[in-house]
């Protein structure tokens, strides 16, 4: 649906895989260079994920009718005791 | 009752509580159930438990109490100002000479009306589908940006937004504002819905409101609402904060909340959970690897040390099959098969070693590559690693720098002290002299560069000088003797 939706379903997708890959290891009966290989994809998986959770920004939109299109407009957030809250 | 002829006059004269008992007779049974329309004021719950109130219209007031056995059935909380029905009786507290209203059950004025629109619609919906659990679409597990449509102002927002915030700093909150009660608020409600619908970049919908009475609620029990809400694509969390009963938005939402707080809970995912999760799994990843890697390396070392007894043996093997054969040879010259033997015997354990330390070393360098590609994975101990290994290599150059100097420098003096030794002038300075030929410039050196007449320059410490040999050259001069 929406490309937010996406990176949801990719967000997710990279955790399974990422406990399929510590399964697989825990099991250990792979070969050394396999090994390694699902370890560095783990690794980056690991930082993907950690990106992704980081890179939230703390941000409250108010959505805008622009034209015929939306489009939001940043607004306070509710510690600012200014904001319309 | 008490009813006594007067004994002087005879007349009729009544007890207060006589009378009290003959009103509250009438009156108790005048009233046994009515209903009674009117607007609350002075309401107050004692610790017995019991609401005591005065109800009131423009003109009249009238006292009255809703014991606390009854209040299970109120549905609301009633308040000040709040214009109610009830449904009671009267009763007469003799004590006092006072009659009130016993209240059995109290309800909103115009809840009658309302309440049949809401069953109504709620049975058309009910039989279009329209609650059925399986049009419910499943909430996202992890909503990485909430719509939320309800009034700018009040409580509700701000409590939606601080609960988001706290369980996922940083969410990405979209409020489209509506009014959420008044005339008009149900359709504005609907048309917000469908806005964030058409915007398409929210995980989900958050529609509410705080809590207020039915009248207040009443656009989220409006058809409008409940189409909007059925048609949404994103799924849409109701959001109603309401002590009484559900609102058809709660019947037809993919998920209900009874609050607006509960709702944004219910819809942000927890941050500090999904970290930990990532986080365990990157412990267990690299706590897996090291094993893996210990484990392989302890593989590494004992097939090392099975190959080198392995290798001994076959050794030794060869040893005690050559001294057998030795011995059964000696005395039939078997010297040159030992010998071959023995060299055959040499060139097999030379070839065998060299295999087994290339195969250990092929094993050792991948579990090197491996450990160094498990290093480069933290680059932090990686370039703290790096940076140890480059003082070392600055150290250990600077070492043999120096040391390559001083042996340079001891080169260079000795060669110098040689050199010194060898210089002609040194030479002559201790009383030798240098001769040539005046012919040919050879340097004299025996006899037979001497012809007799020949002309010579003798070259001494300080200048040279020429010469004529005369005399017949004559040899027998023995070392040592110059001196």
């Amino acid at each position: 649906m929406s490309e937010k939706v996406e990176k949801e379903i990719k967000f997710e997708a990279a955790l399974k895989r990422l406990e399929d890959i510590v399964s697989q290891l825990e099991k250990g009966d792979m070969d050394l260079e396999v090994s390694m290989k699902l370890f560095e994809e783990g690794v980056g998986t690991v930082r993907r994920l950690q990106k992704k959770l980081e890179e939230a920004e703390r941000k409250i939109e108010k959505l805008v009718k622009d034209g015929g299109a939306f489009k939001t407009e940043q607004m306070a957030g509710p510690e600012g005791d200014a904001a319309p809250f | 009752m008490n009813e006594n002829k007067e004994e002087t006059t005879g007349r009729p004269v009544l007890t207060v509580t006589a009378l009290n008992g003959i009103i509250k007779d009438i009156l108790e049974g005048a009233f046994p159930a009515i209903w009674v329309e009117g607007e609350i004021s002075n309401f107050k719950i004692y610790t017995s438990g019991h609401i005591y109130f005065t109800l009131k219209d423009a003109d009249s007031q009238i006292r009255g109490v809703m014991w606390k056995g009854s209040r299970k059935t109120l549905r609301f909380t009633p308040k000040d100002g709040d214009k109610v029905i009830i449904t009671g009786r009267i009763s007469v507290y003799n004590k006092r000479g006072e009659y009130q209203l016993v209240a059995d059950s109290m309800e909103p004025k115009g809840l009658g009306a309302l309440q049949a629109a809401f069953e109504e619609l709620k049975k058309k919906l009910a039989a279009e589908g329209l609650f059925d659990q399986s049009r419910k679409k499943p909430l996202p597990a992890i909503a990485w940006s909430v719509g939320i449509v309800t009034s700018p102002k009040g409580a509700a927002v701000r409590d939606m937004i601080r609960t988001l915030n706290r369980r996922f700093p940083g969410l990405r909150i979209i409020l489209n504002p509506s009014p959420v009660q008044g005339e008009g608020a149900a359709a504005k409600i609907a048309r917000a819905i469908e806005e964030l619908n058409e915007y398409g970049q929210v995980d989900v919908i958050i529609a509410g409101r705080g809590g207020g009475s039915l009248e207040d609620l009443w656009a989220f029990n409006e058809e409008v609402v409940a189409r909007a809400i059925a048609a949404s694509k994103i799924p849409v969390v109701s959001a109603v904060g309401h002590e009484v009963d559900f609102t058809i938005a709660d019947f037809v939402a993919d998920a209900r909340a009874s609050t607006p707080t509960a709702a944004a809970e219910i819809v942000a995912p927890e941050k500090v959970a999904l970290e930990a999760q990532v986080a365990e799994l990157s412990r267990k990843l690299r706590l897996e690897m090291r094993n893996k890697l210990e484990a392989d390396s302890q593989f590494v070392d004992d097939l090392m040390g099975r190959l080198g007894a392995t290798a001994r043996n076959m050794v030794e093997l060869h040893r005690h099959k050559l001294e057998a054969m030795r011995g059964g040879l000696r005395g039939q010259n078997p010297a040159n098969k030992v010998r071959m033997r023995k060299e055959r015997l040499a060139q097999l354990s030379t070839a065998m070693i060299r295999a087994l330390t290339r195969l250990a070393g092929v094993k050792r360098l991948q579990a090197k590559t491996a450990l160094d590609r498990l290093a480069a994975i933290r680059p932090r101990t990686l370039i703290t690693t790096r940076k140890v290994e480059l003082t070392r290599m600055e150290e250990s150059l600077s070492r043999s720098m120096n040391l390559r100097l001083r042996n340079d420098r001891n080169l260079i003096d000795k060669s110098a002290a040689a050199l010194a030794a060898y210089d002609p002038a040194k030479v002559l300075d201790r009383g030798y002299a240098i001769v040539t030929r005046a012919a040919d410039g050879r340097i004299v050196k025996t006899l037979a560069d001497l012809a007799p007449g020949a002309k010579v320059s003798i070259r001494v410490s300080d200048g040279a000088a020429g010469a004529t040999v005369d005399g017949k050259p004559k040899g027998g001069l023995k070392q040592g003797e110059l001196f």
